[in-house]
């Protein structure tokens, strides 16, 4: 159900999910006071002891989209806090007693509330294209909950930002900070190029949760010139461009799975042009065993590594 | 029962509703009195306005006391001196959900970001950004040639003598040349909503300039060849179509979309001046990345089955062409090679992704997923037979004819999952068949089959995960396209019958509200049984520690450690036969940092980070070892602040990193240190860099 759908079934009375705000509001207001407010109103009645001045900082969502109260999708719009806390008139009512839980949909991770109820609290707005795949997905599975990474409070929600996004990824993906720290490596740590650039936290169908359909498509929208087709072209480069790169970082440049001529040697070893051994020796001596240790190694004469347009580029060096 | 089924959302609590209403009627008064909580004032003061401008200012300057090229790939900056520093963000919300939006950050540095957005929320959005992004890779090239009218040209008085003891004559006419580029982007996007449709246009054009390097040879054969690694101008544009239409209904999703991307490169050919009189023609000339263009569409959605399952799919079809004039076989005026078979490529290849998954909850604590993956990509380019030339120098022996690849992967999974008690265990098995042309193996066979365990209670959270998989493929038979043949012997890893056994364990603590701990291992290996020639096994580790402490209300600390360790095993043979060397490949990876966020006073906040790298590259050839190749990377952030007032404050902010690594391929390596290629005799990367800004930040 889409948010509009459920403005109007609150309107209604349809649901009896659908009356509790208003009987939330009679309960706290009494009969001087039948008329239903406006969330925003019923928002301060929250305020009262969660706003700036005392506990926890609640009155900073009132600044973000959620609080749009002209957006008819919004929780501001419809049920105010009970929106996604549930309604209050219960939490108000009784003293709270050390330990106990409290009658509310609470979020984060020392909440009583299990991950999947407080996924479903946003999912009830948020379940649109962008998160079709979340069911099943990597980070449902793993019990992430959506205030893991979301700070719904805060005026400017930090993993919506570039610059903050690696970091926030890293708290639960160290080996790929490690790889962006690296000598040959894509800048994440910096921020120029987001987690979110390549990958759909929310699940996607692509292995690795990759935003296109396959990962040679996600690399081509940056890297252009290697998408060909090319007259002679290099056989893994269009099948998949992991199998000789990494693409978080890499210790050889420019971010391969292993140096030259090692890499090279794994799959080519021709007639006339056999692998030879690379000898700690051809550092210092000997022609051929240096052109393929030293400088590009094989791609002092093979440039073409990802394929060639030329009528005579068949070995890849034209 | 679909756990995120928006038809099916309810609020998490069990109201009675009528009673309370009868209640509160009944005993207001009482009620009101027992829980002490006044009611709200008529409006709602505490709520911000409706209209709002807010946003936040930052001027100040910069200076960069040192020279460090590759550092600019990071700070944005590469050259000491003074460099202003302006970040600005500005917000704008009217009373009807209007919005405008304007974010700049480093724009006085070379990768600086701006966007501009306006809508109604619900309604409309626009967006406008810019960004621009360095490449830094090394300036401690140099090289003979300089670029006229396209042609990259020696000096006048160029000896060609032959490549030993090519410079030591002509150092002088050496120059400096730096290796680098710049990708400048400007995107722009439009949505619209309904209350069930969303259309989406995005538009993007990014060009990237600079210079980067490319090898060019003569010669006909490995042993009489000569090369020169050459700079390469970089000049292309990359500009990009996104349009999507989607639709939320009460049963699902549905989308559909159109994908285009054009790459138009600003010279198709490189020629230059060969260096060598020995062999060759007077000059070569190499094919730059053609034009090309990619256009998909794509259907996607979701559909609620009942209660409990859910259907979801993606169906892409796309279509790569490229049809760029070809270049002559050769520049070589003493060669004639017969007429090409036709003008142009003429290329283009299909790609075909299909994707199907059912998620069904059979039971509150049981869950059972199936998928199915098709990727196919057909390459339709005509074949002909080239006659072609060898590096400018002697036609080919023989016309060749190319070959475009085309594969069809098909992988299907399924996969439960049951929880009870806060325990989460899954286990599945997927098969993945790969069929290839004008490959070595025709169709490739791999099965997997993986469990994890999962346990989550609020202060901890434990998961296991092991999987194993085997590939297996048809006889591998010599491509016959291939000339000349390869060693018979020798096996393609991404072919070859494969074993890969995984496991991970993952360990995460709250052991106190105040501290939060979490380790991580993982271990990989791969064994390939039936390659006599080629990548034999491969293994890989990784252990990471992470912890966060909030000391006290005012401090707050963190640190992390990690090791990753990759080694691979090769053989290959000189003899072109049996196995005659083997290689051992070792690359040692240590990360590890620390940082400190500290409230001094209500109106001092600093913070402070370190992070360091130390990568180790070890390589044994039967038994000899090469020197180590090594990376080292220390890195310290300061932050202070001082805020003069709410609106008022001083940022200051301190940069500190040194790099250095040392690289057997390139240390101390001269332009004429190969004696058959003239190289651009760069150095290892090293530099240490510090930073200071101080910068003026007002809000309002």
């Amino acid at each position: 159900m889409n948010g509009r759908t459920r403005v109007e079934a609150v309107r209604a009375g349809g649901r009896g999910a659908s009356f509790l705000p208003v009987a939330a509001v009679l309960v706290l207001l009494g009969p001087a006071h039948a008329a239903p407010l406006a969330p925003r109103q019923g928002a301060e009645r929250c305020l009262t002891c969660h706003g700036d001045h005392t506990g926890p900082k609640a009155v900073a969502i009132l600044r973000t989209r959620h609080a749009v109260a002209a957006d008819a999708r919004t929780p501001m719009a419809q049920e105010g806090c009970a929106a996604c806390h549930g309604p209050g008139e219960e939490h108000a009512r009784i003293i709270r007693q050390p330990g106990a839980p409290l009658p509310l949909l609470t979020f984060g991770r020392t909440a009583s509330t299990p991950a999947g109820e407080q996924n479903r609290a946003c999912l009830r707005c948020h379940a649109d294209r962008g998160r079709r795949n979340w069911q099943a997905s990597a980070h449902e599975r793993a019990n992430v909950r959506c205030v893991d990474c979301h700070r719904i409070h805060d005026p400017v929600d930090p993993v919506r930002e570039k610059a903050e996004q690696a970091a926030l990824c890293s708290a639960c993906h160290p080996r790929e900070r490690a790889d962006s720290y690296r000598g040959s490596a894509h800048p994440i740590r910096t921020g120029q190029t987001a987690c979110a650039d390549c990958h759909d936290p929310h699940g996607a169908f692509t292995p690795k949760a990759l935003r296109e359909p396959t990962l040679n498509q996600l690399c081509w929208r940056c890297h252009g010139e290697k998408r060909g087709p090319f007259l002679w072209p290099h056989a893994p480069v269009p099948e998949d461009c992991s199998l000789c790169h990494r693409a978080h970082g890499s210790v050889h440049r420019p971010l391969l799975n292993t140096r030259l001529p090692f890499l090279c040697q794994q799959c080519h070893s021709v007639a006339g042009h056999p692998s030879l051994e690379p000898e700690p020796g051809g550092l210092a001596a000997g022609d051929l065993a240096n052109r393929i240790l030293l400088g590009q190694s094989c791609t002092n004469c093979h440039g073409q590594v990802h394929g060639s347009n030329h009528p005579s580029g068949a070995k890849l060096q034209r | 029962m679909a756990d995120d089924s928006p038809r099916r959302a309810r609020p998490p609590y069990r109201p009675l509703a009528g009673g309370l209403v009868v209640l509160s009627l009944l005993a207001a008064a009482p009620l009101r009195a027992e829980n002490g909580v006044p009611p709200p004032a008529p409006s709602c003061a505490a709520c911000p306005p409706l209209e709002t401008v807010d946003g936040a200012v930052a001027i100040g300057a910069g200076y960069l006391f040192d020279d460090a090229y590759a550092f600019g790939d990071t700070f944005g900056r590469a050259r000491a001196g003074t460099y202003p520093v302006l970040d600005a963000a500005l917000r704008w919300t009217g009373e009807g959900g209007q919005y405008g939006a304007l974010h700049g950050a480093d724009l006085g540095l070379d990768r600086r970001a701006l966007a501009l957005d306006y809508g109604r929320q619900g309604r409309f959005g626009l967006s406008l950004d810019y960004t621009q992004t360095p490449q830094r890779v090394t300036d401690s090239g140099e090289t003979v040639y300089r670029l006229e009218d396209d042609r990259l040209v020696l000096p006048e008085d160029w000896g060609h003598t032959p490549p030993t003891g090519l410079l030591p004559d002509q150092a002088e006419t050496l120059h400096p040349l730096a290796i680098g580029s710049d990708r400048r982007r400007l995107g722009a996007g439009f949505v619209f909503f309904t209350p069930q449709w969303d259309y989406t246009v995005q538009v993007s054009r990014e060009h990237k300039e600079g210079m980067g390097s490319i090898a060019g040879a003569f010669g006909t054969s490995f042993g009489n060849a000569q090369s020169t690694l050459l700079p390469r101008p970089i000049d292309a544009l990359t500009e990009e179509l996104e349009a999507t239409a989607a639709y939320r209904g009460p049963r699902g999703t549905w989308q559909i979309g159109y994908h285009a991307a054009l790459y138009r490169n600003g010279s198709d050919a490189l020629a230059w001046d060969n260096a060598f009189d020995t062999v060759g023609g007077a000059g070569g000339q190499l094919a730059l990345p053609p034009d090309n263009q990619f256009h998909q569409i794509h259907l996607a959605g979701d559909y609620h089955l009942g209660e409990r399952t859910r259907l979801r799919g993606r169906w892409a079809v796309g279509r790569a062409s490229q049809d760029e004039p070809f270049l002559e076989p050769t520049v070589n005026a003493t060669l004639s090679a017969p007429a090409l078979p036709r003008d142009t490529l003429q290329g283009q290849v299909w790609s075909a992704v299909w994707d199907g998954e059912v998620v069904s909850q059979l039971s509150p604590r049981w869950r059972l997923v199936g998928s199915y993956r098709h990727e196919e990509q057909a390459d339709e380019t005509p074949r002909d037979a080239f006659q072609g030339v060898v590096n400018d120098t002697a036609l080919a022996t023989g016309a060749r004819a190319n070959t475009p690849y085309s594969f069809r992967k098909r992988q299907a999974r399924v996969s439960s999952a049951y929880t009870h008690a806060g325990h989460k265990a899954r286990a599945g098995a997927s098969i993945t068949t790969h069929e290839r042309t004008f490959q070595e193996v025709d169709q490739t066979v791999e099965r997997r089959a993986w469990a994890d365990w999962r346990w989550s209670t609020r202060p901890l959270d434990v998961a296991i995960a092991v999987a194993r998989s085997r590939r297996e493929g048809d006889a591998y038979t010599p491509v016959e396209t291939t000339d000349p043949p390869q060693n018979p012997l020798l096996r393609k890893f991404n072919l070859a019958d494969r074993l890969r056994d995984e496991a991970s364990v993952r360990l995460s603590r709250l052991a106190a509200p105040e501290l939060l701990l979490g380790v991580t291992a993982l271990y990989a290996e791969e064994a390939y049984p039936d390659s006599p020639l080629g990548l034999q096994a491969s293994r890989e580790t990784s252990a990471t520690a992470d912890a966060a402490f909030i000391l006290t209300e005012r401090l707050r600390l963190h640190l992390f450690v990690g090791r990753d360790c990759f080694r691979s095993r090769q053989t290959g043979s000189e003899a072109f036969t049996t196995p005659d060397w083997s290689a051992v490949l070792d690359d040692t990876i240590d990360t590890g940092g620390m940082g400190a966020d500290w409230t001094v006073t209500t109106r001092l906040e600093v913070g402070i980070d370190y992070t360091g790298s130390r990568s180790t590259g070890a390589a044994r050839v039967s038994g000899a070892a090469f020197p180590e190749q090594t990376v080292r990377l220390d890195r310290i952030d300061l932050t202070v602040r001082y805020r003069w007032d709410e609106r008022r404050s001083v940022r200051l902010q301190g940069v500190y990193e040194h790099y250095r690594e040392s690289d057997w391929v390139s240390a101390g390596l001269a332009p004429d240190s190969i004696p058959s290629v003239l190289t651009l005799g760069s150095e290892p990367t090293a530099h240490r860099a510090r930073a200071l800004t101080a910068a003026l930040q007002y809000r309002f």
